[in-house]
């Protein structure tokens, strides 16, 4: 095998030494032709693992996040519509909610634990037990006095969140230097401030002794959205209730000034709302507990629906 | 395997170079061993990791394709989720013939759906030489999985990518018309609805939208 320089050849034309070392060379050729080969092999290794490399890295789905994701945005899909659908056909007490709430929860969950197995996803949906009870708070056309027909009185007590809060003053019934204020506990710490001078409204918050001009507009009423922070849609950041720490009763000082419609839904039990006041028994917020398992994921996230809440 | 040609040794006369280069083919020939065994084991190890990449794809470039025809995909769901699109499409529900409207005769559609949804897939793939599959998963009767063809163009490759999402049914959910505006009846009147009730409670179905999608 070695012996590929026929020896005699090179002995015959060149003499013997010359021919001991030609053969010598092929040998040499040789062991040259096997490094190069390895040399290639070894070239083709490395691209090899760096287009297996690159292959890895580009692999977005190796962990199934993007699916874990999806999940929850079709499950917090799911819980917004079991919300809306216990409000709307199950119009009873906070219990009656709250069992349909939860029991469109667990059907979703039988339903989409099957499919999910399928798929070697474990996955696991629960309504985390109470959901918080609320009352709805609206009236439309009023003066905004007390049925009792008191100016300065107390819409709610105990009241730590708010949702859905408007208010729509429609017609100025005092003076022009009159103040119709809503009030979050104590008029140092935050008020709504609305005022009428004949010809333009003006909508300010004093927010713990800073007190902020929102708007002043010549409409003819004025809307102020508290929970989406907007006045007649015109954003106004200081109108943020939920700075309010703690619980705190909500007032209305001057309420015989104006007239309109307001709305609320508020953390408590109707019991907790000025007597004569309008009410409807309505579930705050719910959260869903949401799990999420593959071999290679374990996702565990928390679900709240609190419609028209503020940041919500 | 090498026979070295070795001449006889005639004492070690340091005046010849024959002695020489016998000792230098000698070694030559132990390198020759040295590296042909290289190569032998050098060409196993590159079979073995040869395995670790044909298997799944060719090339890089088309993992980079897949992974962006799954983004797709998901996409045109979420959109379609978030507008509603999805939710007419999946209840355009043909209570006479039984099947979606418009469908071919087999009951599903063999291109784009004439609804916003069908729009937006065609824009998506259509244009794109992109097939795709959709299918509806829902719990039957039995509470089993089953699953019916929404659109079908044919059996996928092997470097098909899919992309799901839930629908969830509400048992007062309305049965849409053609063209995706709602009826009178609701999910829990009509009886010849594909996917069956699956509680007795709010939730009629969970349907389970999967997108199938590969390169023709």
């Amino acid at each position: 095998m070695a012996d590929l320089n026929p020896g005699g050849r090179a002995r015959d034309e060149d003499g013997p030494a010359t021919g001991r070392s030609g053969r010598g060379r092929g040998q040499i050729i040789l062991v040259g032709a096997f490094a190069l080969a390895v040399v290639f092999v070894a070239l083709a290794l490395v691209m090899n693992a760096a287009i297996y490399t690159e292959n890895l890295a580009t692999r977005s789905e190796s962990a199934g996040t993007a699916d874990a994701h999806v999940f929850e945005r079709t499950t917090t899909k799911a819980a917004e519509e079991a919300f809306r659908y216990a409000h709307e056909v199950n119009a009873s007490d906070h219990e009656g909610l709250r069992r349909n709430v939860t029991q469109a929860m667990e059907a979703y969950h039988n339903v989409t634990r099957t499919q999910q197995a399928a798929g070697g996803q474990l996955v696991d949906v629960a309504v985390v037990p109470t959901p918080p009870a609320g009352t709805n708070v609206t009236e439309t056309n009023t003066v905004f006095e007390s049925p009792g027909g008191t100016g300065d009185w107390t819409v709610a007590s105990g009241v730590s969140g708010t949702r859905s809060f408007r208010l729509d003053v429609e017609n100025w019934l005092g003076d022009s230097d009159d103040e119709l204020w809503v009030v979050a506990g104590d008029a140092d710490d935050w008020y709504l401030n609305v005022s009428y001078d004949g010809s333009q409204w003006e909508v300010g918050v004093n927010d713990s002794g800073t007190y902020t001009t929102c708007t002043t507009t010549a409409a003819s009423d004025v809307t102020v959205d508290v929970s989406g922070g907007t006045v007649d849609g015109d954003e106004c950041e200081a109108l943020n209730l939920g700075d309010v720490g703690g619980t705190y009763d909500l007032k209305i000082r001057n309420g015989s000034v104006a007239d309109g419609d307001y709305t609320t839904i508020a953390d408590v039990e109707p019991s907790a709302v000025a007597a004569g006041v309008p009410t409807e028994e309505v579930l705050y917020a719910m959260t869903v507990e949401l799990t999420y398992r593959t071999p290679e994921l374990r996702y565990r996230t928390t679900i709240r629906v609190a419609p028209g809440e503020t940041g919500g | 395997m090498v026979t070295p040609r070795r001449p006889p040794s005639d004492g070690g006369d340091p005046g010849r170079t024959d002695a020489v280069t016998s000792d230098t083919r000698g070694q030559a020939h132990t390198l020759e061993g040295v590296v042909a065994s290289l190569i032998l084991l050098s060409a196993v190890v590159f079979a073995l990791e040869m395995t670790a990449v044909t298997p799944l794809s060719a090339s890089t470039s088309s993992q980079h394709i897949e992974n962006q025809q799954e983004a797709t995909a998901r996409g045109v769901l979420a959109s379609a989720a978030e507008t509603g699109a999805l939710e007419r499409a999946v209840l355009s529900w043909n209570a006479t013939s039984e099947e979606f409207y418009d469908t071919t005769d087999r009951g599903y559609f063999a291109s784009a759906p004439p609804n916003r949804f069908g729009e937006l897939l065609e824009r998506s793939f259509d244009r794109n030489g992109i097939a795709y599959n959709v299918h509806l998963q829902y719990q039957d009767d039995d509470g089993t999985r089953d699953s019916r063809r929404f659109v079908y163009q044919g059996r996928p490759s092997d470097n098909a990518v899919q992309a799901t999402w839930s629908l969830v049914l509400f048992e007062n959910d309305r049965i849409r018309d053609r063209d995706g505006d709602p009826t009178a009846t609701t999910v829990a009147d009509e009886s010849t609805l594909f996917a069956p009730p699956a509680s007795d409670g709010a939730v009629y179905n969970v349907v389970r939208v999967e997108v199938v999608v590969w390169r023709i």
